[in-house]
């Protein structure tokens, strides 16, 4: 069964009874794990994936909690970024360093499929250059806007920033993008 | 191709990349994991407030109030 793609079918399928509760979080588990845990490691190199159960437990324990005029989308991305947040503050650990991330990345290529096969070219090189000179909220400004598709709204509430620095922090990225990137483009 | 399609396709490259981990399947298994909700109250905590109030009552019931509470100060020790 597909994840109901309206808000309003979430927040009526969590109330309805347990197993459906079970059936609705088993899905936006499958549905979530990949893009959360990229998330992670935009900001914590380790335990990314740990964090992630951690978040899919508050996300669990609040479903009833959620407000349906808002995106789905939007409340799991902003419990994520706010268990990261707080997980930094209680360990003081290091926050990623985006070089080691992606030495690991680039060695970790597989090129059996012919996407990855794309990506194993200069044009990933200069994408991973490019998103090693961002920070760690430019780089998760850049995933939420590129990747998700999501309004500067939407991405400001995340981030709990003023959807005016989201445009011209947008600005600023699709600027490095493009004189990075021109020679790319179709 | 422009950026936005570029790094869409960067992105789920990555994203395609990271190992997934099934949900835990077993309800018991979640329970261990602490995945069953929170219960807001429970009848031990009910039937513990009852018998707490019972007794805090019998302590300041006058003992005219009712003949149950001579009854319960009959067997008093010392009256």
């Amino acid at each position: 069964m597909k994840l109901p793609g309206r808000n309003w079918q979430i927040f009526i399928q969590c109330r309805k009874n347990e197993d459906s509760r079970k059936e609705l979080f088993d899905q936006i588990w499958n549905q979530y794990q990949g893009r959360i845990v990229y998330f992670i490691r935009n900001m914590i190199r380790d335990n990314a994936e740990d964090l992630f159960q951690d978040i899919m437990l508050k996300v669990y324990q609040n479903l009833e909690r959620y407000n349906p005029v808002y995106s789905f989308d939007t409340w799991i991305y902003t419990i994520a970024r706010n268990h990261c947040l707080n997980h930094l503050n209680r360990k003081k650990i290091s926050i990623v360093n985006p070089d080691s991330e992606n030495t690991e990345t680039l060695e970790g290529m597989d090129n059996d499929s012919p996407e990855k096969i794309f990506f194993d070219t200069e044009l990933r090189q200069n994408i991973e250059t490019l998103l090693r000179r961002l920070d760690r909220d430019n780089r998760q400004i850049a995933f939420l806007y590129y990747y998700e598709g999501m309004k500067n709204r939407n991405i400001a509430h995340i981030m709990k920033i003023p959807t005016g620095t989201v445009k011209s922090r947008l600005h600023k990225i699709r600027a490095l993008l493009k004189k990075d990137l021109e020679k790319f483009y179709g | 191709m422009d950026d936005k399609e570029i790094m869409q396709q960067y992105y789920r490259s990555e994203i395609e990349k990271i190992k997934t981990i099934a949900p835990p399947a077993v309800v018991s298994e979640r329970d261990q994991a602490g995945f069953e909700r929170l219960k807001r109250f429970s009848l031990e905590n009910v039937f513990g407030c009852l018998v707490t109030a019972g007794y805090l009552f019998t302590l300041i019931m006058p003992e005219r109030w009712f003949s149950l509470g001579k009854l319960i100060f009959s067997f008093r020790p010392g009256f």
